[in-house]
């Protein structure tokens, strides 16, 4: 059974003055299976974060709907929205999104304490977690005092500290540099080896080529997907680019 | 052209920022408003048509005028700066975009000359439609029964426009002062300084503890306020400085400790509200110790001379037991005659009737009266040098005698030669022995309590004491020597009417007696009136005044108080809109970050009310022992006046809490829709 189904998402955004009515989404079409590792490509302005957004229940679409574990996202109760998503969702934001009121350690447990989770078993589940990412010597540091792959970094722990049933990922590299995107996509990769489903979210065609399989969006749709089969990081690396040189140029690729 | 530029850019400054200008312009509007009133008050005419207590309210109002100027300086320079700090970043970029520090220079000078302007011209406007409402109360307070049309008052408009003047441009010189001394990079980030959290600071958090401790064992065990009036204002001194203390460090300091209890902090309800309180207490913590101070100040103010005013009629009859109290001197001779009595008892009579009235529920004894200076146990009566610092060891002596005790009281004591009783006022005397001069000592048989004397035993302010003696004229003649004291003879009585005719008896009394003393006898050397309604329209002026002049101080600083929630409530909202919308992304509901925010908000909020509550509840010992000292001598009605004052206070806390925390919310909520 899927994770995921999106069908026939639309989302339309009107500027505050009425007027101008942006189409950030057509119609958006896809599935995401138990375990997959999928990455979303696109222009800047295409609808990635808009996609995501929807998919994490942060907004609403105008039309189609997105079904999560076999539950219709937009059925849910507005009051009880948060807290779906709290329990199911894992997200990592293109900005890293931590609060500077807490230390690091505490912005990971932000969403456990949410649910109600003693200290003991917050800190049981963010020992493993803790160790894999490499931040164990900042747990008790503010964000301010950290760098940007910490913090990114951190922000992941958050992300997967509830054990979510999926994990979306928006330009999660976006503020990184090489080496530390490099260590990123290896722990992602490492991630989904146990188990957990990702969508990722990116312009970064190193990225992209980690994932099992790579949409494209363009003008509000998915333009077209490719699997990794049997290919290697780098001969995925080359078919994507060779994709986006055929959507930059608009030509067809069926 | 340039002109038009620069004031449109200004004006549109101010429409932007409109959230932040419109508080600040009604508060200057509301301070200057204030100004002129008390300005207008004090050179109002009344004032010099009272016969009595015109130049006491004067004097009040005078105090009064000073202490609104001083803080209207204090704190519109405060406020502005407050403002300029929100602005940097836009003052920031026009920079960077070009605009040279001159010309920022004249966009802010046309913004103030805005500001001032409109400020200025609503708070003379404001000023001039309350200050008849003022007027009204003033007279109603002052119990005089005069009306006046509407006027205005041109001195008074001269001079609140110089000083507020003054204030803009010193607040003007001051921003430019600011923004020539910055980098644009620096007026650019200049929003975003800060954001680490605050270092608990251990030291400074109990430092201010156990200075707050220090300061209330201070004022709660003060004995004498009048003596004690430094100590006083060094513990008001010591607590401000420690609110601030604790405020910014304490607090800090306490939620660390609260973090460090894992089952507490990592609960839903306080996981947020710890974080983030121990997080703004650095920055507010100034603005919440101000609040709270101002809050103090308003209720310290307003409780004790409500309860003053209020309480003057029992303080009245506390000095006065009758209406009218005559001290009749007979001189060093003690050889009138009864015969002399029945003359004064019958001028008092005879006094009377002309208003239809005969004196009634008269008391009578004869006394003898001097101040002495207590030192190691002794009365020296000689000394007569009074310095303010000593005041507590001077006594109010008065000599009666024990027939007259007995008669009076109606009981049936008996002293042997050599015993006294006693009944001290404002004092305690615990000897067993009195020692006056160089007089053989008395011996204090027993202390006794309610007896009405009926002659004015000094002003409530200083320790009296009564001594009963077994033959009054041998005591007299005792002390005769230095002819330092006289046999009296005392008459109080009521004559049964309002404060005028009280006067009228008076002065006829006067009148009849000068025309008996230029006859062929003179009965009696001189004698002394004190009069309940000459003392009560002084006492009215006074307490009535000071009454007024809390009310009028009390509403400056609730403008300022509320200017100054309005501010936190907003910057706050500003800060924490992010971070809300952070939280909600990450899981949290609605319904969980209204409910975070309103505790929050709530402790927040609540806190510099409770500690005011307590500040006054440290001060009312202190208070309740001046009232005391002025003859007000009820507990109960004290505090009942302070408790109706905290809750009356609490209330207007909470509305304006109420309605400032809408625009917190609304803050907070657009950031969820960007
Ligand atoms: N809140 C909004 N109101 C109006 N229009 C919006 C809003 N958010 C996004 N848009 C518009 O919708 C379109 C898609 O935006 P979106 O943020 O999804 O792009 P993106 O693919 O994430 O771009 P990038 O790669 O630059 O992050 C854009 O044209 C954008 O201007
Ligand atoms: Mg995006």
């Amino acid at each position: 059974m899927s994770i995921l189904e999106v069908t026939g998402l639309k989302k339309t955004y009107t500027t505050r003055f009425g007027g101008n009515k942006v189409e950030a989404l057509k119609n958006v079409n896809f599935l995401v299976e138990q375990g997959e590792y999928v990455a979303i490509m696109g222009e800047s302005g295409s609808g990635k974060t808009t996609l995501l957004n929807i998919v994490a229940s942060l907004d609403k679409p105008t039309g189609g709907t997105v079904v999560l574990d076999g539950k219709d996202v937009s059925g849910i109760k507005e009051s009880a929205v948060a807290a779906f998503r709290r329990d199911n969702l894992g997200f990592v934001f293109q900005e890293f999104n931590l609060l500077d009121t807490f230390s690091v350690e505490d912005n990971i447990f932000l969403p456990l304490v949410l649910s109600g989770k003693t200290y003991s078993e917050m800190s049981a589940k963010l020992q493993p977690i803790a160790e894999q990412l490499h931040i164990k010597d900042i747990l008790k540091k503010y964000p301010y005092e950290i760098s940007g792959g910490q913090k990114q970094r951190a922000a992941v722990a958050r992300a997967l500290i509830t054990s979510p049933k999926l994990i979306l990922a928006d330009e999660p590299t976006g503020a990184l540099d090489s080496k530390s995107t490099d260590e990123l996509l290896r722990l992602f990769a490492e991630i989904n080896r146990t188990g957990e489903t990702i969508l990722l979210v990116t312009h970064s065609v190193k990225a992209a080529s980690h994932a099992g399989r790579v949409l494209f969006i363009k003008d509000g749709e998915v333009f077209h997907q490719i699997y990794r089969g049997d290919c290697s990081n780098e001969e995925l690396y080359q078919k994507i680019t060779h994709t986006l040189t055929i959507l930059a140029t608009g030509g067809e690729t069926k | 052209m340039k002109i038009g530029f620069y004031s449109r850019l200004a004006a549109d400054g101010i429409r932007k920022n409109k959230r932040l200008y419109i508080p600040y312009i009604l508060t200057c509007i509301g301070m200057i408003m204030m100004f002129y009133i008390i300005s207008f008050l004090s050179t109002h005419k009344i004032l010099d048509v009272m016969k009595i207590g015109g130049l006491t309210m004067k004097q009040i109002l005078y105090l009064g005028w000073w202490v609104i100027g001083i803080f209207s300086v204090l704190f519109l320079f405060y406020t502005y700066s407050f403002l300029v700090r929100r602005r940097k970043k836009e003052f920031g970029l026009y920079n960077i975009l070009g605009m040279g520090k001159r010309h920022l220079a004249r966009v802010l000078f046309f913004e103030n000359l805005m500001i001032t302007g409109v400020s200025i011209g609503g708070g003379l406007a404001m000023g001039i439609l309350f200050s008849k409402i003022a007027e009204l109360a003033m007279v109603n307070v002052l119990r005089e029964d005069i009306t006046f049309g509407f006027s205005v008052s041109l001195v008074a408009v001269r001079n609140t426009v110089l000083f507020f003047l003054g204030i803009f441009a010193l607040i003007f010189v001051e921003t430019l002062r600011q923004i020539r001394f910055s980098k644009p990079i620096e007026l650019l980030g200049s929003e975003k300084t800060g954001e680490k959290p605050p270092k608990s600071r251990w030291i400074i958090a109990v430092l201010g503890l156990l200075q707050l401790v220090i300061a209330y064992a201070m004022a709660v065990s003060i004995k004498n306020p009048m003596t004690a009036l430094t100590v006083f204002f060094i513990s008001v001194i010591m607590v401000i400085i420690a609110t601030y203390l604790l405020f910014i460090a304490a607090s800090v300091a306490l939620c660390k400790v609260l973090k460090n209890i894992k089952g507490y902090y990592y609960r839903t309800n306080h996981f947020v509200s710890v974080s983030s309180m121990a997080y703004r207490m650095k920055r507010n913590g100034a603005g919440l110790a101000t609040i709270c101070i101002l809050s103090t100040m308003v209720l310290v103010m307003i409780s004790s001379t409500l309860c003053l005013n209020l309480g003057t009629e029992e303080m009245l009859r506390s000095i006065f037991p009758r209406e009218l109290m005559f001290q009749v001197s007979l001189g060093t001779s003690s050889d009138k005659l009864d015969g002399d009595r029945q003359i004064f008892l019958d001028l008092l009579s005879e006094s009377a009737s002309t208003e239809g009235k005969t004196p009634k529920n008269i008391l009578s004894h004869e006394s003898a009266q001097f101040a002495a200076k207590l030192v190691d146990a002794q009365f020296d009566y000689k000394d007569q040098g009074f310095s303010f610092n000593e005041s507590e060891e001077y006594w109010s002596i008065t000599f009666i005698s024990l027939q007259d005790y007995n008669r009076l009281s109606g009981s049936n004591e008996s002293l042997e030669p050599g015993e006294v009783l006693i009944q001290t006022r404002n004092g305690e005397y615990k000897n067993e022995q009195i020692t006056i001069g160089n007089a053989p000592a008395f011996r204090v048989k027993k202390q006794v309590s309610g007896f009405e004397p009926a002659v004015f035993i000094g002003l409530a302010t200083f320790p009296s004491m009564i001594i009963f003696v077994p033959d009054l004229p041998s005591v007299v003649e005792q002390f005769q020597d230095d002819k330092m004291i006289y046999l009296f003879w005392n008459y109080a009585f009521d004559v049964g009417g309002d404060d005028a005719l009280q006067t009228r008896v008076y002065e006829a009394i006067l009148r009849n007696s000068e025309s008996i003393q230029k006859g062929p006898i003179q009965p009696w050397e001189w004698f002394e009136v004190e009069s309940l309604a000459e003392y009560r329209t002084t006492s009215y002026s006074l307490y009535g005044g000071m009454f007024f002049l809390g009310v009028l101080l009390s509403i400056v600083f609730l403008i300022a108080t509320v200017l100054i929630i309005y501010y936190k409530q907003i910057s706050e909202g500003y800060e924490d809109r992010e971070r809300f919308d952070i939280m909600q992304k990450v899981g949290m509901t609605r319904k969980e970050i209204k409910k975070t925010v309103n505790s929050q908000v709530l402790i927040v909020f609540f806190l510099p009310l409770l500690t005011a509550g307590l500040h006054l509840g440290f001060a009312f010992p202190f208070i309740s022992k001046f009232l005391k000292l002025l003859g007000l001598d009820n507990t109960p009605f004290l505090i009942l006046v302070s408790i109706v004052s905290f809750l009356i206070f609490g209330l207007f806390y909470i509305l304006v809490y109420r309605l400032t925390s809408q625009a917190y919310f609304k803050i907070v909520s657009d950031g969820k829709r960007e």
